[in-house]
């Protein structure tokens, strides 16, 4: 062991701890690409503007000034364990499209700096589609410019489109779904999403229908200082099944970037949606300059028999307030949440999620890894709620937290509230940094520190990693391995 | 934060307490601070994260008695051999004083450790316990008498110290404070006992301010054993030196509507606290215990263990949190709650939270809210006992945990207390 007085700074204790600290955000990278773009702002002028110019019918424009007012009445929530000075809502300018529009489907009429940008990040769009089966429905900024695969599922009667083409194609499933699991005055920013969403994804399985594919979007943030409000709504009806990829990845920005999403699934009777996301948008610098903001409202709702599960590897972002939800409102519903967030230098997590069991004999099952190095703050906060009519209800959950560093910080906010006696819920959480008796056996047998860190961590996330599609892995394990390499502290 | 202006209700409420409280006779101590505190401080409601559970609207309806009655009730515990001091509705009723001079301990009401040792009391008292809520600023503002111990350095008791406050029937306010200070290497043991008479619908505001000191060992049994519908609220704050060893067992006996405010904070290196409660509460029962360490220094350990039941209607509320600061390396702290939903209607929410801003601690919490073992019950059914048998004898055996940790006199009156109110032969 060190002694206490002669303990060595972290740089020269373990060079590859400051090497780490310096890295820099490996995707930070703007495209240049003129974008259509409307100024600065926030009213309802701007909301028609915004409605007009995706040419939407009445019924969209009346929802989103209501949502709007709703909004001008409610306050930014400041319970969650972040700190971050809030964003000033009329510098945002609340619409980005880029002007080299093309029509959808055709890869080939893409702009070339478009493609460009992809193959930066890594998805060849033909790759994707001749070797891994996925549609990709690419959205950067804030309007789809690329969708594949449509065709074949729209055999099998899936839509799956950009939201503001559903809203021209299928206004009637729009309106019927849209804001009836995150309603409008849900929170805050679920509001002012509602009032200025751009774009998003829309997906529909027909009943009793198995989505022979991966579907995924990949979001990126692209112009500067353009919030970015991004609507899903993912309808799986009866019997069907869908598992959905969602990816981040963001350019370098000198000032914070918000990202205030909603998603909303709909899990009908005996259907079963499988949600995963890769969230690696850019952190900010070692001094937390700069960075997105990620204030998300996801949440499902299961009716009778109806699975949900939420897998989500997060490593980017400045701030990121997220709790991806389940109701489990019908009888015998399954909901799930699987997590790793990883916070390095100076990000601030708060995430987690909460299962409401509203049915008899639901079960839900929360498995939260979180990771802090560097000066950051990783929190989990959930919530089990288990209602009076839930008999049988059944959750547990585990929370572990694994500190790298003595100036990081891991907190756990668990809310357990149960109203029926016959539910069963069991909450356990730990904290603990890696062991130095670890790594000396990993070196002892010829690893590299940077290895030994690399295969203990992804040992430790291995219960959520396993639930990630094959793809998603692959790039999630690379995340977390570049992510930590060298942080022990 | 929002500091809003307290609206008429509770502006009265305060008024009316203090005055009913003031009338009674307080500790004879300045009050400035702690009445700038309550005016600044909001009245709390359930949009408080600390109070997200916890209803309080139904105290500002109180209307704050003069007691009529103030006979010194039965003593409780009658067989064990301790130093008793009783207290009714915050004033001094029967007792003896100990006092072995200004070197040695004493042992007496508040109002008496003023008049022989002020500089000790005092010191004692500016010690800043935490007063940021509103009804503990309520307390602060004007304390009462309690009891007081002080042992000195190297100082030891020769029995347990009984403190026993007694609410008199009606709706009366009392706030009451004890005071525990021992000194280096001291060691004592303590019992706090609270209890009111059939028909008391008053309010219980009390304090209890405790210092352990470098070296030094408490032992702390509380019992809250309140018939009729009176409200309990207790801020109970602990302070420890380095190498300190604490002990607080709570035992909820019996309680209308409590909540307990219990804070520790280890103020010096290889501190030890353990803290360990159990609650019963059945018909319209509240109980709501909240709990808070902070491990300030390194190498300080802590065990926290709350088990209990809420039957009928009842609503219990466990809240603990562990709060390891920047720097505290070395920790080892333990927290678990364990808990028995036994009605249609009963409801427990629990809220385990760990705070970390240290790298080399070892911290777990976990928690549990269930029913009965269905193969446990199986068992005892299948060697011939009833239902509610079986039931209320693995009722005892989860609550033998906790209930084991007290003294046989406590256990067996605690004890005979849920069985009187549960049922159980």
């Amino acid at each position: 062991m060190k002694s206490e007085t002669n303990r060595m700074s972290a740089a020269e204790e373990n060079p590859l701890l400051d090497e780490f600290t310096r890295k820099e955000y490996e995707f930070g990278f703007t495209t240049d690409i003129e974008a259509d773009k409307v100024p600065p702002g926030l009213n309802e002028d701007v909301i028609r503007l915004i409605s007009a110019k995706k040419n939407e019918p009445q019924w969209m424009l009346d929802w989103r000034l209501e949502a709007f007012r709703i909004w001008l009445g409610m306050e930014e929530p400041d319970w969650a364990h972040v700190q971050y000075e809030k964003p000033d809502y009329q510098a945002i300018s609340y619409y980005s499209a880029p002007k080299s529009k093309v029509p959808l489907g055709s890869l080939d009429e893409v702009d070339p700096e478009l493609r460009a940008t992809m193959d930066k990040l890594g998805i060849s769009m033909e790759e994707q589609k001749r070797l891994s089966g996925v549609a990709v429905d690419f959205v950067m900024d804030s309007v789809s410019v690329a969708t594949s695969f449509k065709d074949k599922l729209a055999e099998l009667g899936i839509i799956f489109c950009s939201m503001s083409e559903a809203i021209q194609e299928h206004p009637e499933l729009v309106r019927q779904h849209l804001g009836t699991v995150v309603p409008v005055k849900d929170n805050f920013f679920s509001a002012l999403n509602s009032a200025v969403f751009t774009d998003g994804s829309f997906c529909y399985i027909p009943k009793g229908t198995k989505c022979p594919m991966e579907l995924s979007t990949y979001f990126r943030i692209n112009e500067a200082g353009t919030g970015q409000f991004e609507r899903t709504l993912l309808v799986a009806e009866e019997g069907s099944y869908v598992s959905y990829l969602e990816g981040c990845t963001a350019p370098q920005r000198d000032e914070n970037q918000l990202h205030a999403a909603v998603v909303e699934l709909k899990a009908m009777d005996s259907a079963e949606i499988k949600y995963s996301t890769v969230q690696n948008w850019y952190p900010g610098d070692a001094q937390g300059k700069g960075g997105v903001f990620n204030f998300v409202t996801k949440r499902g709702i299961c009716e009778t028999r109806a699975k949900i599960s939420w897998t989500q590897v997060e490593t980017g972002s400045a701030v990121t307030w997220k709790y991806p939800s389940c109701i489990l409102k019908g009888d015998g519903s399954v909901g799930e949440f699987y997590s790793v967030a990883v916070t390095n230098n100076a990000q601030q997590a708060d995430t987690g999620t909460k299962m409401i069991h509203l049915g008899a004999n639901t079960h839900s099952t929360i498995i939260s890894k979180g990771i802090s190095a560097g000066n950051s703050q990783n929190s989990y906060r959930g919530l089990v709620q288990i209602g009076p009519r839930a008999r049988n209800a059944r959750n547990f959950s585990q929370c572990d937290s694994l500190l790298m560093t003595d100036t990081s910080g891991a907190h756990t906010f668990p809310y357990i509230e149960t109203k029926n006696p016959t539910a069963k819920v069991e909450h356990e959480a730990t904290t603990s940094r890696i062991g130095e008796d670890q790594i000396f056996y990993c070196l002892q047998r010829g690893l590299t520190e940077e290895q030994a860190i690399g295969l203990i961590v992804n040992g430790y996330a291995k219960e959520v990693l396993n639930k990630l599609p094959m793809e998603f892995a692959v790039e999630a394990r690379k995340l977390l391995t570049i992510s930590l390499e060298g942080s022990v502290g | 934060m929002n500091a809003v202006a307290t609206s008429t209700k509770e502006a009265a409420l305060a008024h009316r307490v203090l005055e009913t409280v003031r009338e009674q006779g307080t500790l004879p101590v300045s009050t400035a601070a702690a009445e700038a505190t309550l005016e600044s401080l909001p009245y709390p409601t359930s949009r408080q994260e600390r109070w997200k559970y916890t209803r309080v609207a139904h105290l500002l309806g109180l209307e704050g008695e003069t007691a009529t009655d103030t006979t010194a009730p039965e003593p409780v515990l009658p067989s064990l051999d301790a130093h008793r001091l009783t207290f009714v509705g915050g004033r001094f009723a029967a007792g003896e004083i100990v006092d072995e001079g200004p070197e040695g301990c004493f042992i007496g009401p508040i109002t008496a450790a003023l008049e022989r040792y002020p500089e000790r009391v005092e010191a004692l008292m500016a010690k800043g316990f935490g007063k940021q809520e509103w009804y503990a600023a309520l307390q602060a503002a004007a304390p009462q008498d309690g009891g007081c111990i002080l042992v000195p350095s190297g100082g030891r008791l020769d029995r347990p110290v009984l403190f026993h406050h007694h609410m008199p029937n009606g709706a009366l306010a009392a706030q009451p404070l004890h005071l525990i200070d021992v000194a280096e290497r001291g060691h004592a043991e303590a019992i706090l006992w609270y209890d009111a008479a059939e028909n008391a619908t008053g309010l219980m505001n009390g304090a209890l301010n405790v210092c352990v000191g470098d070296h030094a060992q408490l032992s702390l049994e509380i019992v809250q054993d309140e018939k009729g519908a009176s409200s309990h609220i207790g801020h109970l704050h602990f302070t420890q030196g380095h190498h300190s060893d604490l002990t607080v067992r709570t035992a909820t006996a019996c309680a209308h509507w409590l909540r307990n405010d219990l804070h520790i904070v280890q103020d010096g290196e290889h501190a030890a606290s353990t803290f360990h409660g159990c609650y019963l509460p059945n018909g319209q029962q509240f109980v709501d215990h909240h709990t808070r360490i902070d491990h300030a220094y390194p190498d300080g350990r802590s065990d926290e263990l709350y088990k209990g039941l809420a039957a009928d209607r009842a609503t219990a509320v466990f809240n603990g949190k562990i709060m390891v600061h920047k720097d505290a390396q070395r920790i080892e702290a333990y927290q678990s709650n364990a808990n028995l939903l036994l009605g249609e209607q009963a409801s427990m929410f629990s809220k385990p939270e760990l705070e970390i801003y240290a790298d080399d601690v070892r911290c777990s919490h976990g928690c549990t809210t269930g029913q009965f073992d269905a193969e446990a019950l199986f068992y005892l059914r299948s060697r011939g006992m009833t239902e509610t048998a079986a039931h209320n004898l693995l009722v005892q055996a989860f609550l033998a945990e906790v209930l084991d940790g007290f003294r046989p006199e406590i256990r067996d009156y605690v004890h005979d207390v849920y069985a009187l109110r549960l049922g159980w032969n």
